[in-house]
């Protein structure tokens, strides 16, 4: 294979031999040691960042298995109790029950 | 607590192995110093988001530099620079070629040969870069870029043939 001495006067016949695999990129002075710190501190910063994450939904899936039980427990409580009564115009009437939107006039006095 | 911090210092290891050459991969595709550290950046966020993806350190070259490739492809194209510079648009990698502060522009057959290879089109300028720069097999290339052995082999052939086309018609006589 033939090299260009010197490219003015003659055309290159393999111009990848003469290149080398130089390419014009440079970098700033001491890049790859910063870099390579910030990168790391970056990786470190979103592990952590999704560490966090995962201890805060945890704690709410657990907190909602706590207070659930509880809140069915106190729901269920309530419908043992006597119904609500209105009390009628009749002063001899008797309470009306609102249950369930049913209407049951007991021993109404007509 | 001890299984994330295993997951953190393995791609601590990446980046001591894989940095240098992810950057000059990343660079040869978006020319900018500043464009090449931004999309490294995001090429060891995602290493490290897809970890449990790696499945062995027989293909872990492959797979980091897949992650890089596709980095700096998306990168190009949310800046409209991913077409072959027979569009007008793309002819924004030949100005940050000569704009950029970070690049030597003073040996001129080196620079004639960066426009060369900015001029092919996308999948050639890739197969090349990594079968002429980081000397990788092209079993290799064909993983990183999603094709085949034969095709990755006839794109660096291509790319060679119109490489070596361009700069010898800028050479003067």
């Amino acid at each position: 294979m033939n090299k260009c001495e010197n490219m003015e006067m003659n055309k290159c016949e393999n111009i990848f031999e003469q290149v080398q695999k130089q390419t014009p990129y440079r970098t700033p002075e001491g890049f790859f040691d910063t870099e390579e710190q910030e990168l790391k501190r970056a990786i470190r910063r979103r592990a952590s960042k999704r560490l966090w994450l995962r201890y805060a939904a945890a704690a709410a899936i657990l907190l909602f298995a706590a207070v659930y039980p509880l809140m069915h427990l106190m729901h269920s409580s309530h419908a043992n109790e006597v119904p609500l009564y209105v009390q009628t115009d009749n002063t001899q009437g008797e309470w009306t029950d609102f249950a369930e939107a049913d209407i049951f006039l007991e021993n109404m006095d007509w | 607590m001890r299984l994330f911090s295993l997951h953190t210092k393995t791609t601590e290891e990446l980046i001591e192995r894989y940095q240098q050459p992810l950057y000059w991969h990343i660079r040869r595709m978006v020319v900018t110093h500043e464009d090449a550290q931004d999309v490294l950046q995001n090429t060891f966020i995602q290493i490290h988001l897809h970890l449990s993806e790696l499945r062995d350190e027989d293909h872990e070259r492959a797979w980091v530099y897949r992650i890089a490739t596709n980095e700096a492809l998306l990168w190009l194209r949310d800046k409209r620079e991913l077409v072959s510079l027979e569009d007008e648009d793309a002819s924004a990698l030949l100005k940050n070629l000569s704009a950029d502060p970070y690049t030597d522009n003073s040996d001129r057959l080196v620079v004639l040969m960066q426009e060369a290879i900015l001029r092919l089109p996308t999948m050639q300028r890739t197969v090349f870069n990594l079968r002429y720069y980081d000397e990788l097999p092209y079993e290799e290339i064909a993983s990183i870029t999603g094709s085949s052995v034969s095709a990755a082999k006839t794109n660096y052939h291509y790319a060679k043939e119109r490489i070596s086309n361009y700069v010898t018609s800028k050479i003067p006589q």
